[in-house]
């Protein structure tokens, strides 16, 4: 008080009563002090969000997902973090030409900065186009990312392939007929429906093919065993088909060459009784035509009982009889045999056409069946997380350089020009640490 | 005026230059040594990020210029946030550590024994 007594001299113009003098805390103007703590906020509102992705990616289980899984190219990041380095560096030169009262100078540096910004956004959409159109959201139901080959994985991979069959039938047909218990014992195929248009019947066949001979095969090979690493290998490989990731594991590898075989002899062997007993099915038959021909020779139309209840009729028709009995029994063998040949000839046939294919099914089908990446949705949820609130707060910027824009950044207006470059280069900062967080860690 | 009136462009076009340096400089250690020790390449590459962050804050955001207050802002700042995430590493980033076999078996894979460490983790592969 006795110091601002002493200043008080010079203004004594007023009477008597103390002048007080403002003195500002902090030697800097009021918008700088206020950015300055806004952009503490920011350090933790980042501090959060990134320390929850260091924990979460080092704290995760098995194996984190490599940037090639998630089609992410670390290229374009550090293609991004140029971008937003040199727009640093020309919002910063605005400011000097705003200092120096060269209001057109700081207009064209600014716009070249909102230039750079929007440049970031676009090549930012243009990633995040790139996950979506493989299946990769960073939540359900969108998102086809399944963290372990289970009972919940098969079902689904199920329930996409239905729906895409009913979507094309347009009939509801297809749902009564297939089972929905993915340990289900046998397979009932959904036929294509005669109402289905003929464009769509090709594409209703693969389906059918892949609901069957890919899905069901699966669910029943693993019902039909109890070891739950041979059930785990039948879905890993079935994931392996789907969508590979990367070389596969060795057993799968040797699961699915031996299976092929396997089922390719069974199928062969199976054909071959199937062919042995069509043969005596026709003999069968060829011989009942025969005995009905003597038959009617030794009883024509119209005779009497006498004729008819003679023992060679009786014989003829008690032989009829019993090779007629071979005959149902016969059809009935068939009927079964052909039932199960048709899943092993289904699956031989979808694993010959998958011969060979590095692709996966989902390429090869142009369809997006769910995929199991382990730890795939955690990568999901922290990379779109961080990546998306870094992406608004640089629109939030933009929306400000805009406004900005409207008006004449001379000396006067410096101080605002200043603030906003605040702001920015701390958005250049989180990124800075974000691009080796997410893509090259 | 906080600083001097002189103008700085040079300086910022070479710590423009300077950022663009170490953002190779970053990308080339994630493609190279990080195939020995991922620790190592690791601790590089945040080295780097903060390298840089230091150079944009010092420079571009002017605070090299300015006077005592930027450290009662940026030192408890940077502290917390520090402690905040390292606070939360032996929880949350080394919970596979303690894993017991029957949660082991709920892992979407095969996780390393206890003491191993992830990277260290027994892939299925």
């Amino acid at each position: 008080m006795a110091d601002t007594a002493h200043y008080s001299h010079h203004d004594h113009a007023h009477g008597d009563h103390i002048q007080l003098r403002y003195q500002p805390a902090l030697p800097i103007p009021k918008g700088k002090l206020c950015i300055w703590l806004f952009l503490s906020t920011e350090i933790m509102f980042f501090s959060a969000l990134i320390g929850t992705y260091i924990v979460l990616r080092f704290g995760a289980p098995g194996v984190w997902p490599s940037p090639e899984t998630m089609h992410l190219l670390e290229w374009v990041g550090a293609m991004n973090t140029f971008v937003l380095i040199c727009s640093s560096v020309t919002i910063v030169l605005a400011l000097e030409a705003a200092k120096e009262d060269n209001a057109a100078a700081a207009k064209s540096w600014l716009f070249l900065t909102l230039l750079l910004g929007a440049t970031f956004l676009v090549v930012k959409a243009f990633e995040y186009q790139s996950k979506f159109s493989h299946g990769l959201y960073p939540s359900k139901p969108h998102s086809l990312l399944y963290d372990r080959p289970d009972a919940y994985y098969v079902a689904a991979v199920q329930e996409r392939i239905k729906s895409e069959i009913k979507t094309l039938t347009g009939a509801e047909t297809a749902e009564a007929e297939a089972d929905t218990e993915p340990a289900a014992n046998t397979a009932t195929a959904s036929q294509p429906t005669d109402e289905t248009l003929g464009s769509n019947a090709e594409r209703i066949a693969e389906m059918n093919m892949l609901l069957n001979d890919l899905v069901l095969w699966t669910a029943r090979k693993v019902g039909q065993t109890s070891d739950s690493e041979e059930q785990r290998i039948a879905i890993e490989a079935m994931a392996y088909q789907i969508q590979p990731h990367g070389p596969p594991e060795k057993a799968v590898v040797q699961y699915l060459q031996i299976e092929h075989e396997e089922v390719r002899d069974q199928a062969r062997n199976l054909e071959a009784d199937v062919a042995i007993n069509e043969s005596e099915l026709a003999a069968l038959n060829k011989s009942v035509e025969a005995i009905r021909a003597k038959y009617d020779e030794l009883v024509p139309a119209g005779s009497d009982d006498s004729v008819k209840e003679s023992s060679e009729a009786k014989a003829l028709e008690s032989e009829k009889n019993g090779i007629l009995e071979k005959i149902n029994d016969l059809e009935t063998k068939l009927l079964f045999q052909n039932e199960k040949l048709r899943p092993l000839v289904g699956r031989v046939e979808l694993l010959d056409e998958l011969e060979g294919d590095d692709q996966g099914i989902n390429h090869k089908f142009h369809i997006a069946l769910p995929q199991v990446i382990p730890n795939g949705n955690t990568w999901a949820n922290t990379y779109f997380l961080l990546t998306g609130f870094h992406a608004l707060h640089v629109f939030a910027g933009l929306v400000v350089f805009a406004i900005l824009l409207t008006l004449r950044l001379g000396i006067a207006r410096h101080g605002l020009l200043e603030n906003i470059g605040l702001y920015w280069h701390f958005v250049d900062i989180v990124w800075i640490f974000l691009f080796p967080l997410l893509y090259l860690f | 005026m906080e600083h001097s009136k002189k103008k700085h462009t040079k300086l910022f076009l070479g710590v423009f230059a300077m950022l663009a340096l170490l953002t190779l400089l970053s990308f080339g250690v994630a493609n190279s040594s990080l195939m020995d020790n991922p620790h190592t390449g690791w601790t590089i590459m945040m080295g780097i990020s903060v390298a840089k962050a230091l150079l944009v804050v010092l420079f571009f955001m002017h605070l090299r210029w300015e006077t005592n207050w930027k450290y009662i802002l940026t030192i408890p700042a940077a502290v917390m946030s520090f402690v905040l995430v390292f606070m939360l590493v032996p929880d949350i980033a080394m919970r596979t550590h303690a894993y017991s076999r029957t949660r082991q078996h709920f892992a979407p894979e095969v996780v390393s024994q206890p003491g191993e460490g992830v990277e260290n983790a027994s892939r299925s592969h």
